[in-house]
């Protein structure tokens, strides 16, 4: 059935079935084919369709949404973040002094702090992050593979984001929820392998989408049997 | 020079390129506000739910981004959108499935027709997808195409096809699943006169 459906090697690329001013041979191959004649509806519904009364509230919710996050997600870094650059240092006139600040500073920095960072953390989240959301479970070391995340909840948020990433501070999942706990998906729980360190964070919400809270990165591991 | 509102997507993503990828570029802001509306719709409808809608949506633009550098010039941006949405929506769609604390309904619906052999079963090899093809031409309304391809291609589940396609049914795509499969086994039967298909 799905091989019957799918694109074959005679069919168009969607640019050529939705140019304005179709080729013969396209026409021809469009009258013929039940995929080309599917595609075409297809992409007409995603770029044309009207939204219904009932859908308009939500639909502007998701856009505006979307369009803050993508925002934030893709702005520039500000000038704080960059200064340490590898680039920057290199241009900059501070030469060694300020080179030897730099690295006694992550040295400190590095001895004192309990907690990995994730991309985009700024230098001072740890401290606004102390007295916010705290984790539960799963920390540090464990025995088994976890079955969820849990964390007191935080009062007045509309919902949590569970962040999960690799050491290395490659996040590689991310979820949300309107409680204080969240089941770990299947897919997760392949990525939790004995002898494995994975940091996790939440971060709360209001019903506007505007951050409230955030809670430190925390490690766990299983521990290899 | 044009104000940047004027300007194509296209014609946007080139000025994108051509400034050097640069993040916070303007272009950008104005190229994907142009298109939250239908994204979101579109994920809206195949999620039925806001803010798993806002989740996909946001890692769509967020994909589109990270790849408008490899965007071919001589491509409509739309249609490449398009793509990448179908695309993630599946992948989402497949993710979950993964995850058994969020039990979904399975892909294939069953009928009263599964649990024998049946024409179109047969008929279910790829010397004949050809002929499978033909017949789904002939035989079934452009309606149950699109429902069947969303089905059986983009492993869509049937609510969010009802949804997408504003199937006002009762049962909304089921009911047209089960339809094209009837039409086809008709269709097919007939073609292979009668009892012969299923030898």
């Amino acid at each position: 059935m799905r091989r019957a459906l799918e694109q074959t090697a005679d069919c168009p690329v969607l640019d050529e079935l939705t140019a304005e001013s179709r080729s013969v041979v396209v026409e021809a191959h469009l009258k013929s084919c039940a995929h080309c004649q599917n595609e075409l509806a297809l992409f007409s519904e995603f770029s044309t369709a009207d939204v219904r009364p009932q859908e308009a509230g939500d639909v502007s919710w998701v856009a505006a949404k979307t369009a803050e996050r993508v925002k934030a997600a893709t702005s520039p870094a500000p000038w704080w973040k960059t200064i340490f650059a590898p680039q920057f240092v290199k241009q900059a006139s501070f030469g060694m002094a300020a080179l030897l600040m730099v690295a006694s500073g992550a040295f400190y920095a590095s001895r004192t702090s309990t907690e990995p960072a994730f991309p985009g953390e700024t230098p001072t989240a740890s401290t606004l992050r102390a007295s916010s959301i705290q984790l539960i479970e799963p920390l540090e070391d464990i025995n088994s593979t976890p079955s969820s995340f849990q964390w007191e909840e935080f009062t007045n948020c509309s919902d949590y984001q569970v962040i999960v990433s690799e050491v290395d501070r490659m996040q590689i999942w991310s979820s949300r929820t309107t409680k204080s706990g969240m089941p770990i998906p299947e897919q997760l729980k392949k990525q939790v392998l004995p002898g494995k360190t994975l940091l996790w964070k939440v971060i709360a919400y209001d019903a506007a989408g505007k951050q409230l809270a955030e809670s430190e990165t925390r490690k766990f591991r299983v521990a290899v049997k | 020079m044009p104000a940047m509102e004027s300007l194509s997507d296209e014609e946007l993503i080139s000025q994108f390129r051509g400034q050097g990828c640069r993040a916070g570029d303007k272009r950008i802001d104005i190229l994907f506000a142009r298109h939250y509306p239908r994204v979101s719709l579109w994920c809206l409808r195949f999620t039925g739910n806001r803010d798993t809608a806002a989740d996909l949506s946001q890692e769509i633009f967020l994909n589109v981004h990270k790849h408008l550098d490899s965007f071919r010039g001589d491509a409509k941006f739309s249609t490449w959108l398009y793509t990448i949405t179908r695309n993630q929506c599946r992948n989402k769609w497949r993710a979950t499935q993964a995850a058994p604390e969020e039990p979904m309904e399975p892909i294939i619906e069953a009928s009263a027709a599964d649990s024998a052999p049946d024409a179109y079963s047969l008929l279910e090899t790829s010397e004949l997808a050809g002929r499978m093809k033909q017949l789904m031409q002939d035989a079934l309304e452009p309606i149950e195409q699109r429902v069947m391809t969303l089905h059986y291609v983009d492993e869509m589940p049937l609510e969010s096809i009802t949804r997408l396609l504003g199937l006002t049914n009762a049962s909304g795509a089921k009911a047209y699943i089960v339809s094209a499969r009837r039409k086809l086994n008709a269709a097919a039967a007939r073609s292979k006169g009668g009892p012969n298909v299923h030898k």
